[in-house]
């Protein structure tokens, strides 16, 4: 409901002002909304600008006072009558059907039924959820199989790979050195020493220093590195010259 | 002395308005209070909220109330509440009471002051004419007598 009554209101009204006012005062006492609790804050005497203050209100106009009697009049009548009227009315409408009982069982009435379509509706979602999550389940335990299948494939290709990879390393180690056969290879090595501690040219001569010998004789030389460089001032063999030398083997 | 309860009228309902609101922003429920005696200041006093009263005009110039009009004639007559006046204002002239003798006056005044602010306009305007008219009149004579 609206009411346009700015101006009416905005002009007078000593209650609401009265009212505003004592609020101003509480609102200086930082007091809240709530009510609090005995004693806190202290109980203070009225200060001295409440207690000596006197409102003089505005005498009201004669032709005011003189209106506003016969007005009062009628107007606590009509009062006092439409407090007759709204018992009647709310005792009619009790005794028609209408009153506060009625309308609560009409109310629970409307609860039960809005429970009812409200659990119909659950059950109706309960089921279509079922079905969708059972179709739901069933694509996804395919995928699921899929993914499996897929891994063990993987898996099983993987495995194969490597029992391949260790049957060659166990073909290739048929020449190996172990416990039984290390005398023989002691022996064969013996036989047949490599040296590795040589100089060598970019044509592949190489040169040993000291020259290698099969079974040492002597008192081998204290001394394990070159004195000086054996190849220095000795014509290197070119590229040319190892390619040559490569082709002759080639042939052979 | 005052006393806190008047045994005569102690246990007897009243409506009011309750000040809600904050700092510079008056905002008013419509409550029913236990007693009058008891205030109208904390919240635990209200008994029932019945409606909401707004103080301050919005854009369009209205100052809006909402009343629950069952609620209200179940305290007026089966409770047999107390109504403050400014309620009975409200309640007048939203409909559910007849026009509160207050608001004739309020009204009346208020016409009366519209009235002397028309006045106080039209007799600014007209001053403010006559000035000009006399300035026009002391200046016609000047430019007509070129130095």
């Amino acid at each position: 409901m609206l009411v346009n009554c700015s101006r009416l209101s905005t002009a007078g009204g000593r209650c609401l002002l009265a009212s505003s006012q004592m609020d101003d005062v509480i609102q200086k006492r930082h007091m809240g909304r709530r009510q609090p609790k005995q004693g806190k804050p202290p109980i203070l005497p009225p200060a001295k600008k409440v207690l000596y203050h006197v409102v003089h209100a505005p005498w009201q106009k004669p032709e005011d006072v003189e209106e506003l009697l016969w007005r009062r009049h009628a107007y606590n009548n009509a009062v006092i009558s439409l407090r007759e009227v709204f018992r009647a009315e709310i005792a009619q409408n009790a005794s028609h059907g209408q009153g506060i009982e009625s309308m609560k069982e009409a109310e629970a009435l409307e609860f039960d039924e809005l429970i009812a379509q409200n659990q119909a509706r659950n059950d109706e979602k309960r089921a279509a959820r079922a079905e969708r999550e059972s179709d739901d389940t069933k694509e996804t335990k395919s995928v699921i199989l899929e993914e499996i299948r897929v891994e063990l494939e993987k898996r099983n290709a993987e495995k194969k790979r490597a029992e391949q990879e260790v049957r060659d390393v166990i073909a290739r180690s048929a020449g190996f050195v172990n416990r039984e056969n290390l005398e023989t290879k002691i022996l064969e090595a013996l036989e047949k020493p490599t040296i590795y501690d040589f100089a060598i040219d970019r044509a592949g001569n190489k040169y040993f220093v000291p020259e290698p010998v099969k079974y040492q004789e002597g008192t081998p030389t204290r001394q394990k590195g070159r004195l000086y460089d054996q190849t220095l001032g000795t014509q290197h063999g070119t590229m040319e010259e190892a390619a040559s030398k490569k082709q002759n083997q080639q042939s052979l | 002395m005052r006393k806190l309860v008047i045994p005569k009228y102690y246990g007897r309902p009243s409506i009011g308005l309750a000040l809600l609101g904050c700092t510079n922003r008056p905002f008013y429920h419509v409550c029913v209070f236990p007693d009058r005696a008891l205030g109208r200041r904390y919240e635990g006093n209200i008994l029932e909220q019945v409606g909401t009263f707004d103080p301050l005009p919005n854009q369009k110039n209205e100052k809006l109330v909402a009343l629950n009009f069952g609620r209200l004639k179940y305290w007026i007559g089966e409770r047999n509440a107390h109504i403050s006046v400014p309620v009975l204002e409200l309640l007048g002239l939203s409909g559910l009471f007849p026009i509160h003798p207050k608001s004739f006056i309020r009204a009346k005044d208020n016409r009366a002051l519209i009235a002397d602010q028309q006045l106080k306009t039209v007799a600014e305007a007209a001053e403010a004419e006559k000035i000009t008219q006399e300035q026009d009149s002391s200046g016609a004579p000047s430019t007509s007598h070129p130095q």
